[in-house]
């Protein structure tokens, strides 16, 4: 900022950025998920992690794609280097807000009319949302034992702090979706719903998946092999999804 | 310890805190060794414990009055005996406070600070109250045993003073000893640190601030910070990451330290702090700000050196003799208060509390009582000043009695 | 409506006896407690029959007192009001309410209350506490028949921030000294050069009496005037913050060989006032008609004191003694006026002595045997 002052943060026109990173997305959910984000962000930035299908040109269709960064080997087995490409990608463009979202993550509706009243405001600087792991169908999602993802809150949305010091942790696999420091900054928890499509598939996408985890990380270092193993039960338990119900 | 010659301290008065065994193990050995070309001596009722060496004499609250302190320190154990230790006028004054508590009176807490305040040499027994004090004073040593060398320098400086030189070259030599002392732990121990890992990284940082070597400094409090986020630590923000707007500050970086502490500012007040340090910046008063943001991060040594070259601003002023008083320096707070400008209320109140306190650490007993009726006229609460005097006289005689065993009274 | 029983006239009081060292033998020293007294004479010659209900710190009780009985009522520290309610459903007779008046009591009708001084007068009592007593004061006015009030301040009060229809509900009755107990000295003041003057504080050691005040004012005229003595004539409760702050003082005081400190019983007193060359009432808030300042007067001796409560009402400044604001200096530099002066200091205790006069306990004993006699007759017809 000019005349010596600090930056500070905008309680009006705040932009907002969505981050995603892709990966052989043909025929899954990526068309829906960038048709929804389009109404209600601003821009998108991409990091195509090598996809040998058509990934790369469905994401250069919409508009609102800004900026899409094809890399020629996969960074997927070291996930940190892959999150903090993406990262340096996004903030060159100096967001205000930041959305990192899933290839298979859709906002509700609700949330997505509200996105722009969170964030414009000078109290917070990050917002959770609850995300519902949609099993098998579009209409049921998954609440057992290990699947309870809903219960908590996952963190989103954040405010993009200059110079503040961000950082992914270099694990492997399960790397945060965003710089585990955003979360020390204030923040909110909303009863706003994602809909995780990832299980939504059939059950040989369910299978396929089940097994590549087991062969990423076959003793359990990086997930619980519990967890694993509850891909395949036969029976789990499902509930309705309610478009309407929101607990807030 | 003004300029001429150096007079050296022939001999030493130690006012303890309990009995000899009461003494931690490393102040017990510095005490040895220095029997054996000092006199020492030990203000207590009761005989000195036999572990104590032959030579240590002990000495009565009468025998105190009538001491020759031109040519003798005074080396005092509890922050109770501030009041008797000043009012002596010992050559050098020495101190060796306990660590604060939790729940400990408030009375002791302030004693401690004008012990600290007035001291020659201060030496602290646990690190976290030495890194404290580190941000406030300049004549501070750790003691604790933990290496030859560290445990060296503190018993050096000690001598130093009682020779009459100024230990301060010493300072900065220990500090380097402690930075590489926890740098070793980091480098060769790391997995062994586990839960203490975060504090000897936070640790190393200080360490790295205070001895300027600025740019590790910046590197092990990120490090610290990741560490504290991912151990879920509630203060990682407050903590952790607002120390880099200190070092920040050092680096000369001023407007990119008030930045990083906007960010840390998540209360209403720190909020409305923010505004004014931005404000500052915006009419140039870079130091003000620095100064102030130095004692948001409790480093009032820096706060009061930047303070200094910006004597007429009436907002420096102000924030000048706040440091002052929480430093325990209150002659220098009285004494920066322009008592033809006090406003009625408050500032009045402040002014002769600390008139006050002054005149009881200079042993001015009935001056001290007359400055705190004036105060208690507008409010009733400065009787407790009064009531302070009491207490102090009350904790002086049980430090006297020596309670066996156990130290502390109340 | 209470119907006059036995001739008995009940006094409601929150302290008679001394509750608070359990020695239930004699009344507490305080003002409170002689002006109940005092009145239990009065209704005594009248023929009729006085109770004593108090509170009780320590159990209740019942005893009788110089032919009065006198019961002790235990209570809830939090809830006064409820206590004084309790203790008027067993009483027979005139009800007189003698103390409490800033607590939310509802009165019996037909009763007569007493005020003894404005106590909420500090100036820096937040605005809300002061709103709240205003309106429990106005509750009182409406429902007691009467009160009787020991100075004017209480009675402005009234007028200026309560409502009643009838303007002589409010009685002013000022406090009174027995002019032919507290006597100038023959031939006292007569200028001895040679004899120390005596400056005397002649009350209760507290916050409120302005002892600390006092301290300063000594410090200041004893350093000055090396030929003065400073006398605190007054109770100190031990262990108290002022207590502490007072000894302390005393013990470090350069001239503490020219302070002295002692408590005098009732009959002693007036030798302490006898004695004085000037005596001093600093108080700083909550004053009523002060009995020490009417003794003091009463002895001719010439009184400095503050401009708080009904001081104003028995002292002109610079006529009968000097009235100066409650802080230090005005006190020391007030004192020091009359140090310097000895004739000024004669001629003012000698208004002072022709002033008591107005406030000698027989015309106080017949005003009261007028407003009772006046509300019996009052409840007899109803």
């Amino acid at each position: 900022m000019k005349d010596g002052r600090i930056w500070r943060r905008k309680h009006t026109g705040n932009k907002l950025t969505a981050i995603m990173q892709v990966r052989n997305e043909q025929g899954r959910y990526l068309e829906a998920v960038l048709a929804e984000l389009s109404q209600f962000v601003d821009d998108i930035v991409i990091v195509d992690d090598a996809s040998t299908d058509d990934t790369h040109e469905l994401c250069r269709s919409f508009d609102k794609v800004v900026k899409l960064i094809r890399l020629d080997t996969s960074l997927f087995r070291t996930e940190w280097q892959l999150r903090q490409r993406l990262w340096e990608e996004a903030i060159t463009l100096e967001p205000d807000w930041i959305l990192s979202v899933d290839a298979d993550e859709i906002y509700e509706q609700r949330a997505a009319l509200a996105i722009r009243e969170l964030i414009d405001q000078d109290r917070y600087d990050w917002v959770g949302y609850r995300m519902y792991d949609f099993w098998g169908s579009l209409t049921h999602y998954r609440e057992d034992e290990w699947w309870t993802l809903h219960k908590r809150h996952t963190m989103t949305l954040i405010r993009y702090l200059p110079g503040y010091h961000y950082y992914y942790p270099q694990w492997e696999h399960h790397v945060p979706r965003l710089p585990i420091t955003a979360a020390a900054l204030p923040g909110i928890c909303t009863e706003f719903r994602i809909k995780h499509l990832g299980w939504a598939g059939s059950e040989e996408d369910r299978r396929a998946k089940y097994e590549r985890y087991k062969q990423l990380d076959p003793f359990g270092k990086w997930g619980s092999l519990a967890h694993y193993e509850s891909i395949l039960d036969p029976k789990p338990r499902l509930i309705r999804w309610n478009e309407e119900a929101s607990q807030s | 310890m003004e300029g001429e010659q150096a007079v050296t301290a022939t001999s030493f008065v130690i006012f303890p805190d309990g009995g000899w065994s009461n003494l931690p193990a490393p102040f017990q050995k510095l005490f040895d060794e220095l029997s054996l070309k000092h006199a020492v001596y030990f203000v207590a009722a009761e005989p000195i414990s036999s572990h104590a060496p032959a030579a240590i004499q002990a000495l009565s609250l009468d025998q105190i009055e009538a001491f020759g302190w031109a040519e003798a320190a005074a080396v005092v154990l509890h922050p109770c005996w501030i009041q008797a230790a000043m009012a002596i006028a010992p050559k050098y004054l020495i101190a060796m406070p306990d660590s604060p508590q939790q729940g400990e009176p408030a009375l002791w807490s302030k004693c401690r600070k004008w012990l600290c305040a007035h001291s020659d040499l201060i030496i602290a027994d646990a690190e976290p109250y030495y890194l404290e004090q580190a941000f406030c004073t300049e004549h501070i040593f750790l003691l604790d045993g933990r290496d030859e060398v560290t445990d060296l320098l503190a018993r050096q400086a000690f001598s130093w003073t009682l020779s009459g030189f100024s230990p301060k070259p010493l300072v900065r030599l220990q500090q380097r000893c402690l930075a590489e002392w926890h740098n070793k732990r980091l480098t060769s121990d790391s997995e062994k640190l586990g839960k203490d890992k975060l504090p000897t990284l936070f640790f190393h940082s200080v360490y790295q601030y205070l001895i300027y070597d600025l740019e590790r400094a910046k590197e092990s409090a990120l490090a610290a910070f990741e560490l504290a986020v991912l151990e879920g630590k509630s203060d990682a923000l407050s903590m952790y990451y607002r120390f880099v707007s200190a070092i920040e500050l050092k680096q000369g970086l001023t407007r990119a330290a008030v930045q990083t502490y906007s960010y840390t500012a998540v209360t209403d007040e720190d909020r409305r702090t923010v505004d004014f340090l931005d404000e500052w910046l915006k009419e140039g008063k870079d130091g003000l700000a620095g100064a102030l943001l130095y004692r948001l991060n409790d480093d009032y040594k820096q706060s009061l050196a930047r303070l200094e070259l910006l004597e007429s601003d009436p907002m420096a002023q102000q924030l000048t003799i706040e440091c002052y008083i929480q430093t325990g320096k209150l002659k220098k707070a009285k004494d920066s208060i322009k008592t033809d400008q006090l406003k009625q209320g408050d500032e009045q109140q402040q002014y002769l509390l600390l008139r006050g306190t002054s005149a009881l650490l200079a042993g001015q007993r009935h001056e001290a009582i007359h400055s705190f009726l004036e105060a208690a006229e507008h409010r009733i609460e400065a009787l407790g000043n009064i009531a302070e005097i009491a207490a102090l006289d009350a904790a002086v005689l049980e430090l006297f009695m020596g309670p066996a065993g156990d130290s502390s009274p109340d | 409506m209470n119907v006059p029983t036995r001739d008995t006239v009940t006094i409601l009081t929150h302290s008679y006896l001394d509750g608070y060292t359990q020695n239930l033998s004699r009344p507490f020293g305080g003002g409170l407690e002689r002006y109940v007294h005092a009145l239990c004479r009065v209704i005594i010659r009248m023929g009729l029959q006085p109770v004593v209900y108090q509170l009780s710190y320590f159990g209740a009780f019942d005893t009788t007192y110089n032919g009065v009985r006198v019961r002790g009522w235990t209570y809830e520290l939090d809830n006064i009001a409820v206590a004084f309610e309790t203790m008027a459903e067993s009483a027979e007779g005139l009800l007189l309410y003698g103390s409490c008046i800033w607590h939310p009591i509802r009165y019996r009708p037909g009763s007569i209350g007493i005020c003894h001084g404005i106590s909420w007068d500090r100036h820096d009592m937040p605005r809300d506490t002061k709103q709240e007593v205003a309106g429990i004061i106005n509750e009182a006015v409406g429902q007691l028949e009467l009160i009787v009030s020991v100075d004017s301040q209480f009675l402005t009060y009234c007028r200026s921030v309560c409502y009643f229809p009838d303007p002589a509900r409010i009685a002013l009755l000022p406090n009174a000294v027995d002019t032919e107990w507290f006597t100038p000295i023959a031939g006292a003041n007569a200028g001895a050069g040679s004899v120390p003057l005596r400056v005397l504080f002649p009350r209760r050691l507290s916050f409120e009496r302005g002892i600390v005040p006092m301290m300063l004012l000594a410090t200041t005229i004893l350093r000055e005037y090396p030929d003065v003595i400073v006398e605190f004539a007054g109770e100190l409760v031990e262990k108290t913050p002022i207590a502490i702050a007072f000894r302390l003082w005393l013990d470090s005081h350069p001239h503490q060989n020219r302070i002295e400190q002692r408590v005098y019983s009732f009959e002693e007193v007036r030798t302490a006032y006898q004695n004085a060359d000037i005596v001093v009432i600093p108080t700083i808030f909550s004053e009523g008609t002060s009995l020490a300042c009417l003794e003091a007067m009463s002895c001719g001796v010439p009184v400095v004191s503050s401009n708080v409560g009904g001081l104003n009402d028995i002292i002109v400044d610079g006529l009968n003694g000097l009235l100066v604001p409650p802080q230090s200096a005005a006190l020391t530099a007030a004192v020091r006026t009359l140090l310097d002066n000895e004739a000024l200091r004669s001629s003012m205790g000698h208004l002072a002595r022709l002033t008591a006069l107005a406030f000698d306990q027989r015309k106080w004993d017949s005003q009261w045997m007028s407003i009772i006699e006046a509300q019996r007759k009052k409840l007899l017809r109803s």
